[in-house]
């Protein structure tokens, strides 16, 4: 977002020195269509990591990045979101898996195998609760991680 | 002994911090923090990276539902010595939400905590966008209008200081007079 907003700004500044309207509309539009690549950019990566996606999505960050369609902050966000998903629940640490409703028998699960069980109410290896839990759990550690 | 003062907590908060940054989640740094939590409980910065240090950090030879009370208690504790600012109740709904399956009591403590940020984040645009424009950073200001008038279409404040930008960019010529046209 400040990127997008810097962008903005350096442009109008350009127009502003150059002064003349004409040209400020022109680059406007420009600006516009670069903005809508990368938006569109953007929104299939993110599509295709929330599909499970990952080699797809990864291969399409680095194209993208390369090709100044998305920024490299969000390639690193991009590709941290798909280290999220592929995170286990048993790595969250050994004294919050000692809880004593902890469902165990997901350890070796990650969070996008876990939220795919969720979405297609495949309860044969744990129950709704526990799937949500589970994923609350990895969710969380990353988010406390993060800070 | 006197109470510290608010440089020596935060400098003894940053040293405890610097700890974690080069031995993540180690329990002498939980040790450090605990300490400064006895020496003053309403240091919210503190109260909160301590919850947050007690979920990554393991101690095999705690039981996890007393540290688990350990970490609600401190949250609680930021919640009231903050006067339920956004950043503590939103610490305390996640908690609930993940640890105590409690997501209605979550959902109450989140829609007040986006509530009382966006509210922070009308008073602060407001501030900007007058202060840009006053500065003669028109596109500055305008971009952030832009983008102001788009989330508080509503707001007297907002719509104010966004209408106000743009008189002032279409005097210095930057926006055509038409743009100030119903």
């Amino acid at each position: 977002m400040p990127w997008g907003m810097t962008i903005i700004a350096l442009v109008f500044l350009w127009c502003s020195g150059c002064g003349h309207v004409g040209g400020h509309a022109a680059d406007m539009a420009q600006e516009e269509g670069v903005r809508t690549k990368g938006g569109s950019a953007n929104a299939r990566i993110w599509a295709l990591i929330a599909k499970g996606q990952f080699a797809e999505a990864q291969a399409l960050i680095a194209e993208s990045t390369a090709s100044g369609l998305i920024s490299k902050e969000m390639a690193t966000r991009m590709m941290h979101r798909i280290s999220v998903l592929n995170t286990k629940l048993g790595e969250i640490p050994a004294s919050l898996q000692r809880a004593r409703d902890f469902p165990s028998q997901l350890k070796d699960y990650t969070l996008f195998e876990i939220k795919t069980m969720l979405d297609k109410k495949d309860f044969s290896l744990a129950t709704q609760a526990q799937l949500k839990m589970a994923r609350k759990l990895i969710e969380e550690q990353s988010r406390l991680l993060e800070k | 002994m006197a109470h510290p003062t608010p440089a020596e907590l935060l400098a003894s908060f940053r040293a405890a911090r610097a700890v974690g940054e080069q031995h993540r989640a180690d329990p002498h740094q939980l040790t450090l923090l605990r300490d400064m939590v006895a020496i003053c409980p309403a240091f919210i910065p503190n109260l909160l990276e301590t919850a947050r240090l007690l979920r990554l950090t393991d101690q095999p030879d705690k039981d996890v539902e007393e540290v688990l009370d350990e970490v609600q208690q401190l949250l609680e504790h930021a919640v009231q010595a903050s006067n339920r600012s956004p950043d503590t109740l939103i610490e305390l709904a996640y908690f609930l939400d993940t640890h105590r399956k409690s997501p209605d009591a979550a959902r109450k403590l989140l829609e007040e905590g986006a509530a009382k940020a966006l509210s922070a984040l009308e008073d602060a645009w407001t501030g900007l966008i007058r202060l840009l424009e006053m500065e003669q950073q028109l596109p500055q200001a305008l971009e952030l209008s832009a983008r102001a008038e788009k989330l508080f279409p509503e707001s007297e404040r907002i719509m104010g200081a966004v209408y106000d930008a743009r008189q002032t960019a279409v005097t210095a010529g930057l926006l055509p007079p038409e743009t100030l046209d119903p």
